[in-house]
């Protein structure tokens, strides 16, 4: 009888742990695919704020530096004391991920 | 004979400290290898385009194969895999580990489809032909598990079934070639490694077990030395090994495979069978009653036969636990068998154990070995009380009549039931009955062990 015992006790633990560690995978991956979505998406928000503020520079200041942009980006100030620059090229488009970028989410995650 | 049971007993070291642990551990190392392609995905593969329900369904065959694969191992009938449980648990463990497959892989595609794949998958014909090739090896899975599941329902014979068990092979290579060309996971030279090096395993273990092996038995026979008729429809084959060389180490109790070769246009076919002598002696021997369409023609065995002999396997003996020295034997019919071969060798052994046998028949002219038992316990050794019990007595029967029930049990086990070691060995409906008894009696079920003779 202690044979059918760990018989089923390792008849249980398989279906278990098979089950679990497919689970397991299924959810991983789709986390994984969910937080590319949100590295993607907070990429393309830096850019934007970056664009919308060179457009801002390139009409002239108004009053005060930094409160009126400020407004005009909808952000806090905090975003306004940022260091001006020149509009690079490329920038205000949605950037693409790139391939090394997928990687280094890899690394994150591992 | 006499010279015969002079001969110095040889028993390998049974360890039974040691064997669960065995056990566990490679237990332990199989629930790697079923999960190691989960992780490999997970570590090389961690992106997807699709959802949780799809990427179930692709973990769902990964571990499924795995599974599939690993099942030549398991019924490779490995010594070193049996010895922490018993051949006949293993047999079963397969069974589990191939139900689940079975099922992982039939949701496969079902997943598929609910997670954003096209519903042709499931039954469209304008496919590609690996999609075929996944197909028809769920099918021909699905047709191997129904076949095992419902074998007596569908009157299908053990050869007939065995025959097409073999399909596994086929089964396997199909379904793998599905998963190597569709699965994106085997893109990655990870995957591709460990699924190789699972194949290399799966492949050189049914080889050995099925070619190899069975190849090199046939070379080197056993010879059958003697044939002799115990009752009216059970015989004992004694088997001698081949010259030069001595029969393999066993423990009484233990059961072997024979693969006669008779001739005489007489059935050629492998089946187990226990291993009714004492390890004490030099030869083999099975005691086996007319069944089946194969036993129906042992009594047509002649001495000279060929034998492939291959063994030991099993846990069924005394000497697991060498420390217990208060036994109760309890046997139906031809489950005498094993329990023969562990009485012998106590009797060689000069064993100062104390045994109850409780032995059940239909009728007297069933029982076997009766004068022998009888000379056992006036021998002594061990200390043995007989009880023959008859479903179906004749006149003039005074013994015991029915069944071996609670009642029978508590009567002749009348006190220190909890701290005796219990063998039960015999038809299902009788270690049933027993099994049900031992546990109304408050018996512990760590103190019962017992003998199923399908695998």
């Amino acid at each position: 009888m202690r044979r059918l015992r760990s018989l089923r006790i390792a008849s249980v633990v398989l279906v278990v742990v098979v089950l679990a560690a497919a689970l397991a995978l299924a959810v991983y991956r789709r986390e994984v695919i969910e937080d590319a979505e949100q590295h993607e998406h907070e990429a393309w928000m830096h850019h934007h704020e970056a664009w919308m503020q060179s457009e801002e520079q390139s009409r002239g200041p108004t009053s005060r530096e930094g409160e009126d942009v400020g407004k005009a980006t909808g952000k806090a100030h905090g975003v306004a004391s940022h260091p001006r620059r020149a509009q690079q090229p490329g920038e205000g488009e949605r950037p693409p991920l790139r391939r090394d970028e997928h990687r280094r989410h890899e690394h994150h995650h591992r | 004979m006499a010279s015969r049971e002079a001969a110095k007993p040889q028993l390998p070291d049974p360890s039974p400290s040691r064997r669960p642990r065995w056990g566990a551990a490679l237990f332990g190392f199989y629930l790697v290898l079923v999960v190691a392609s989960l992780a490999i995905a997970a570590i090389t593969r961690p992106l997807t385009d699709h959802g949780f329900v799809y990427e179930l369904g692709r973990s769902f065959a990964l571990v499924g194969l795995s599974l599939l694969a690993l099942q030549f191992v398991v019924t490779a009938r490995l010594h070193w895999s049996e010895q922490g449980v018993g051949l006949d648990m293993v047999y079963r463990f397969h069974r589990v580990a191939a139900g689940l497959a079975a099922v992982l892989i039939l949701c496969h595609p079902m997943l598929l489809v609910a997670g954003g794949a096209r519903p042709e998958l499931l039954y469209g014909f304008g496919l590609p032909w690996n999609i075929w090739l996944g197909r028809a090896a769920l099918v021909l899975l699905m047709i191997q598990v129904g076949m095992s599941v419902w074998r007596p329902q569908l009157h299908v014979g053990f050869e007939q079934w065995r025959l097409l068990h073999n399909q596994a092979t086929l089964i396997f290579g199909i379904a793998f070639a599905h998963a190597y060309v569709t699965g994106d996971d085997f893109g990655e030279a990870a995957m591709r490694g460990l699924w190789w090096g699972m194949v290399v395993v799966a492949a050189t273990a049914y080889a050995y077990h099925r070619l190899a092996l069975p190849w090199a038995l046939a070379r080197s026979p056993y010879r059958v030395a003697k044939v002799k008729q115990e009752t009216h429809n059970v015989w004992t084959i004694e088997m001698e090994p081949p010259p030069g060389r001595k029969r393999f180490d066993f423990q009484p109790g233990q059961f072997h495979f024979l693969h006669f070769r008779r001739g005489r246009g007489l059935p050629a076919e492998e089946h187990h069978f226990t291993i009714a002598s004492s390890p004490t002696h030099p030869f083999l021997a099975s005691t086996i009653k007319e069944v089946g369409d194969f036993t129906a023609t042992i009594g047509e065995t002649r001495p000279g036969d060929a034998v492939a002999v291959r063994g030991p396997y099993g846990r069924f003996s005394y000497t697991y636990r060498p420390a217990e020295k208060d036994i109760v034997f309890i046997a139906g019919g031809i489950g005498i068998t094993p329990i023969m071969s562990m009485l012998r060798h106590m009797r060689d052994t000069k064993s100062d154990c104390a045994a109850l046998l409780l032995f059940a028949n239909r009728t007297e002219g069933d029982i076997a070995f009766r004068r022998e038992l009888e000379e056992i316990a006036a021998g002594g050794h061990p200390r043995l009380r007989v009880v023959h019990i008859l479903s179906e007595p004749g006149e003039g029967w005074s013994g015991e009549t029915g069944y071996v029930d609670k009642d029978k049990l508590s009567r002749y086990i009348a006190e220190g039931r909890e701290r005796r070691m219990y063998y039960v060995c015999g038809p299902a409906p009788m270690m049933k009955l027993v099994m049900a008894a031992l546990g109304d009696l408050a018996v512990p079920r760590d103190r019962i062990e017992f003998e199923r003779f399908v695998l």
